[in-house]
């Protein structure tokens, strides 16, 4: 068969298809070597991720940048994380609303596994800022009481949100639902949706021992105590060996406060709420008792 | 074969002898220490983290920003000086087949990451012991529960690290043998590399995103080798309740060993043909 020889550089059939050939060629391998070698690093790959995706949490651009940031940076983020956190603060005291927004962000953003700072910028944003917004508007005498509760409001709605978005990323965080429990609680007067946030952080694996102890408190506030006792019930499975009952914690918290009558009533129905042969019972009636008797 | 072994080992320590008398490399080598040893004063800067956690972190993140710069740089400049000087030329008119040349240059390059990594990671991992045995201390004083850290986790990590500069300089060699300028190299090898850290990113979104297209794509995105792989500090050295990954960490490794020979392969296929 006749084949075209031509030089080097004349541009020929045969030498355009080998040019593109080649670069093909590396491309084929490549994609092939990376396909056969993927699976083995693919545990490796999953387990060094620097953020929850992928484990269930929503993959938005926000995630991307900070998967990006981190990645690009290494370790090295946590120091620049905590410099852009030192900076915020200083923002903070300057009261410098947008430049503590930016430092703070950016520091969340590149430390996506931390608490720390998401928990921070969350306080600031619901219970700091709106100060500053209405001291910027000519202070709480001038700004009219209507305006600074919209304020307010606003701000403590901004913070929820951003809240939300950490708890879906990171379900077992404690923190996230504790801080939402006291904004819904501080800042909105919501009850309700306090008690639900509350519910949510004593439902955590490492929950602080209050947050069930806000929860029931809360219910019981509201009326809604053999609601409180069916939750405990549940509840008591997940606390560990020789952790503090709730419910007892509550009443004491009732006793210190000058409620003694409501201390007493709620120890005694929480221990008939209660299998007969329970600790917890033996113990929520020993206080009722305690706290009952005329010597006290 | 025994010849060839020797050839390569000839050009490898070579390689070695000359990245090592660069004045970057030294002055990098001495940042890197610097900014891992940096950790002792910044230590009250440990916000929201433990501060073994900032330690490693800050030793790990000097040998990855360094590590990665030098094993870029050294790779490009050992291999066009040799083309610019023309002692490639000399050297190849020898009985010395071009992917001995290529795998030489590797680990040439390769032995001094591993002494970089090993200086570096022994570094951390002093002041690691150091202050670990101080907080267990005051924690037992406390009576809080003592800080953990894994030895053996820091001894895996060390390996995958070494291997990921690996990986890093074989693909940098890959684009030696392709570029025509040392200037097109470097920064085809600095994407190579943010492509690498990154690819991990775009393969979960081409996973989220529906159709066969993405599919498609996220198939292709195994041409880039995934150096985030390699990233299993926290993992290692302070594991949860899960315990150390040893077998991810062994898959990764395995992975990246596997893609330096592929790169120094094709890359030895490429430079076949390439007029010097």
């Amino acid at each position: 068969m006749y084949r075209y020889a031509g030089n080097a550089d004349d541009g020929s059939p045969p030498r355009r298809a080998a040019a593109f050939r080649a670069p093909v060629l590396v491309l084929v391998s490549l994609v092939a070597a990376g396909a056969a070698l993927g699976p083995l690093a693919d545990p490796a790959s999953r387990a060094s991720r620097p953020t929850p995706v992928g484990a269930g949490a929503p993959f938005t651009p926000e995630v991307a940048g900070e998967g990006l940031l981190a990645a690009s940076l290494g370790g090295l983020r946590t120091l620049v994380a905590d410099a852009f956190w030192l900076r915020a603060y200083v923002m903070w005291e300057r009261k410098d609303r947008a430049a503590c927004t930016v430092f703070a962000r950016s520091a969340c953003a590149l430390a996506p596994e931390s608490a720390y700072f998401r928990d921070g910028y969350a306080t600031w944003l619901a219970l700091d800022f709106p100060h500053w917004t209405v001291r910027e508007r000519g202070g709480f005498r001038r700004v009219p009481q209507p305006e600074q509760d919209a304020i307010h409001r606003r701000d403590a709605l901004e913070a929820l949100a951003f809240l939300e978005k950490e708890m879906a990323r990171d379900p077992d965080e404690p923190r996230y639902p504790e801080l939402a429990g006291q904004i819904a609680s501080m800042k909105l007067k919501d009850r309700a949706l306090s008690a639900e946030y509350y519910r949510r952080c004593a439902e955590t694996p490492s929950t602080p021992w209050h947050a069930a102890m806000h929860f029931v408190g809360m219910l019981d506030s509201d009326g809604r105590r053999a609601e409180a006792f069916a939750w405990l019930a549940g509840h008591a499975k997940r606390l560990p060996a020789g952790a503090s009952d709730p419910a007892i914690s509550y009443g004491a918290y009732l006793a210190n406060t000058g409620q003694r009558e409501s201390a007493v009533s709620w120890l005694r129905d929480y221990a008939r709420s209660l299998p007969a042969d329970s600790p917890s019972r033996r113990e929520a009636l020993a206080h009722g008792d305690r706290l009952a008797s005329p010597e006290r | 074969m025994r010849s060839s072994l020797s050839r390569l080992f000839l050009v490898a320590s070579n390689t070695a002898g000359e990245a090592a008398r660069q004045r970057y490399f030294l002055v990098s080598g001495l940042l890197a220490a610097a900014v891992a040893a940096l950790a002792v004063a910044l230590r009250a800067m440990d916000f929201g983290e433990s501060e073994l956690k900032f330690t490693a972190d800050l030793g790990f993140g000097a040998l990855f920003f360094f590590g990665s710069l030098l094993a870029v740089v050294l790779p490009v400049h050992l291999f066009f000086s040799e083309i610019e000087n023309r002692t490639a030329l000399t050297l190849l008119a020898r009985p010395l087949r071009r992917w001995e040349f290529l795998a030489g240059k590797l680990l040439g390059v390769w032995g001094l990451l591993a002494a970089l990594v090993a200086a570096l990671v022994g570094v951390t991992f002093a002041m690691l012991a150091v202050r670990h045995a101080e907080l267990v201390e005051i924690a037992r004083e406390a009576g809080r529960p003592s800080p953990v850290f894994n030895a053996l986790g820091v001894s895996l990590f060390l390996m995958l690290q070494v291997v990921r500069l690996g990986v890093v300089a074989a693909v940098t060699l890959f684009t030696c043998t392709y570029a025509r300028s040392a200037l097109f190299a470097y920064g085809a090898a600095f994407a190579w590399l943010v492509a690498g850290q990154t690819v991990w990113l775009a393969r979960e979104w081409f996973s989220v995103a529906q159709g066969a297209w993405a599919s498609g794509l996220s198939f292709l995105m195994r041409a880039i080798p995934d150096l985030q792989a390699f990233n299993l500090a926290d993992a290692l050295v302070f594991p949860g309740k899960a315990g150390v990954p040893v077998g991810a960490a062994f898959g990764a490794i395995a992975y990246g060993l596997g893609w330096m020979i592929v790169l120094i392969a094709l890359g030895s296929a490429l430079f076949k043909n390439r007029e010097l």
